[in-house]
């Protein structure tokens, strides 16, 4: 059985304020206190050697499936759009 | 410079961003609660494949969460991807509920930055599966443990949470 443990960790203010055209958010002052106990916090864990093998194997089918299932033309629109897309995205937040 | 934004429960919102991790970032994270199992310092070394990042609210220095990934080809592949404790999902008092949201999404940025239309790939725990296909729409790598999101999954999390 495990043993909580309260680790208390008084921060100096944790603030941080956003602009944005509509408001300013703000906040100040959080005290955090949590235990070690809770569930695991990893979300994504090494895969092993085979499985690495297999997923990139896998993912190579995946691309080709998509290409087979949309045909070739409509494919390489899609990832053109998204690259069109990502450049556009990008370069506003960059301006903004 | 800050590109991402964190929610908190009240969904308030704060800029964050994802810088490269130091090694010397890597000192303390056991006793701040992080997994034992993992050892964030070895995807710090030069001399291996992944680059390792930490994911940082603006005015604070504690770090929210780190993810490790590398090129794989025509993907970007996710080795590990970490939340702070005070971050969890059953913690009471959880601060940030969109970290994992954020670090992947880092992923799916630099996956299209580098001409790989924003796949990503990576293992989910066993336990958060469900998790996966229903908060990002990730699919399995065809029989394998592996997951994988594509350019749609990918565009959809940048432009949740990506300024």
């Amino acid at each position: 059985m495990l043993r909580n443990k309260l680790i208390k960790l008084n921060e100096a203010s944790l603030q941080s304020i956003h602009h944005t055209n509509q408001n300013i958010r703000r906040v100040k002052n959080v005290t955090q206190t949590w235990s070690t106990t809770s569930k695991p916090i990893v979300m994504i864990k090494p895969a092993s050697a085979k499985q690495l093998v297999d997923m990139n194997v896998g993912m190579r089918a995946i691309r080709q499936s998509m290409k087979e299932d949309l045909g070739q033309k409509q494919y390489d629109a899609r990832m053109q759009s998204n690259r069109e897309w990502f450049e556009q995205y990008t370069a506003i937040q960059v301006r903004s | 410079m800050p590109d991402w934004h964190l929610k908190d429960r009240l969904n308030h919102v704060y800029l964050a961003e994802i810088v490269s991790m130091a090694d010397s970032d890597t000192d303390n994270l056991h006793k701040l609660g992080w997994q034992v199992e993992f050892d964030w310092s070895i995807y710090c070394q030069s001399n291996n494949d992944y680059n390792a990042y930490k994911l940082l609210s603006i005015h604070s220095s504690y770090i929210q969460g780190a993810i490790a990934y590398r090129d794989n080809d025509d993907h970007v592949y996710v080795d590990l991807l970490e939340s702070a404790p005070q971050n969890r999902y059953r913690f009471k008092d959880r601060i940030f509920v969109n970290v994992t949201d954020v670090l992947l999404g880092q992923a799916c940025l630099y996956s299209q930055s580098i001409g790989y239309d924003g796949f990503v790939s990576f293992v989910p725990k066993n336990e958060l599966i469900r998790y996966y296909q229903q908060r990002f729409n990730a699919k399995f790598i065809g029989n394998s443990q592996g997951m994988y999101l594509d350019d749609i999954d990918a565009r959809r999390i940048i432009e949740l949470y990506y300024y």
